[in-house]
């Protein structure tokens, strides 16, 4: 819940990039991979500073009192949103050279 | 979590300062289960600071903590051994009452059986109640959701001096089962309520004997 805004945004972008790449040239594969990840991670870490200056500080001790920490989820939130990222649209790209 | 057995919870030496100004000069709190432990204080003295430095959401020069015989480190989840009722609400606004509930493991009719008149607002959202019925939920669930501490910062602050009767029932009976420490301005009502007394002066924190050493400290002209 602490980093739905965030995750919403950032899931967004994943699914749009995930898009571009199924359906871009296979020539221009690779560069915008690179362009969509760079862009991914922009959105990401705009997002983690919306979600840090949008808290009231009092807010934050209701996940600290149900037995975790802001930061951790900020840190899980994040990895498993880059680890889903990293996962799918390199077998988006495989994929696509597969059945080329 | 231990909920029969006695506990303590030990924070010693305390030191926070910010820039030149030394708020916290080897403070220390102690609790334990049957106790409810005062924590007096002029407003800017530190007592919210040093409830944050236990809570592991400021980072103080120095601070020892430790429950029972483990000691806290800052990996330690300090929520699953105290509950913290911050100055202001800590429930999300968007959260509906009942939800608010759940997510503490707690089921809201065994509030309404304390708190009738709270029944009719089962899917009312926090941020439609007023401040001091969000401060009786948010009370209710820190005393209430199993932990074996719970640091209480001005529970009283809203609240109107039949809902602080309540909570003063309310504390005194969940203290056989928890340590409780509680941080107030109206200290008439909390020394009513507590078993020790301590008052933070000049980032010291003093055991506070007698009622006059609240004069003899300044806190107050009379008690």
């Amino acid at each position: 819940m602490y980093m739905r805004p965030a995750l919403i945004i950032s899931g967004l972008g994943s699914i749009i990039a995930f898009a571009f790449i199924a359906i871009s040239d296979l020539e221009t594969l690779t560069e915008l991979a690179m362009f969509l990840s760079t862009l991914k991670l922009a959105i990401l870490g705009t997002g983690i500073l919306f979600v840090l200056s949008m808290q009231k500080q009092e807010k934050k001790y209701f996940y600290i009192n149900l037995g975790t920490s802001p930061k951790q989820l900020i840190l899980w939130g994040t990895v498993l949103d880059l680890a889903i990222y990293f996962t799918v649209l390199p077998l988006i790209i495989l994929v696509r050279y597969a059945i080329q | 979590m231990q909920s029969n057995k006695k506990n303590t919870l030990l924070a010693d030496s305390i030191r926070l300062s910010f820039g030149t100004f030394d708020v916290l000069n080897g403070a220390w709190l102690r609790a334990e289960t049957g106790k409810v432990t005062g924590v007096l204080g002029r407003n800017g003295c530190g007592k919210t600071c040093m409830f944050r430095s236990i809570m592991g959401e400021l980072k103080p020069h120095e601070i020892f903590v430790k429950f029972n015989d483990l000691v806290i480190t800052g990996s330690h989840q300090m929520g699953l051994y105290v509950k913290y009722l911050p100055q202001k609400s800590f429930l999300p606004d968007k959260l509906s009452l009942k939800e608010a509930f759940s997510w503490f493991g707690k089921d809201f009719s065994e509030f309404t059986a304390e708190f009738p008149h709270f029944a009719p607002n089962a899917d009312e959202k926090i941020g439609d109640l007023s401040g001091g019925e969000t401060r009786i939920v948010e009370i209710w669930l820190c005393l209430n959701s199993g932990s074996p501490f719970c640091i209480l910062d001005e529970p009283f602050s809203y609240l109107a001096p039949v809902y602080v009767e309540q909570v003063q029932q309310m504390i005194i009976r969940r203290k056989p089962q928890m340590g409780i420490v509680i941080s107030d301005h109206n200290y008439q009502a909390l020394l009513q309520i507590a078993d020790e007394v301590l008052l933070l002066s000049d980032g010291y924190v003093h055991l506070v004997k007698e009622q006059c050493d609240l004069v003899r400290y300044g806190y107050c002209r009379e008690v």
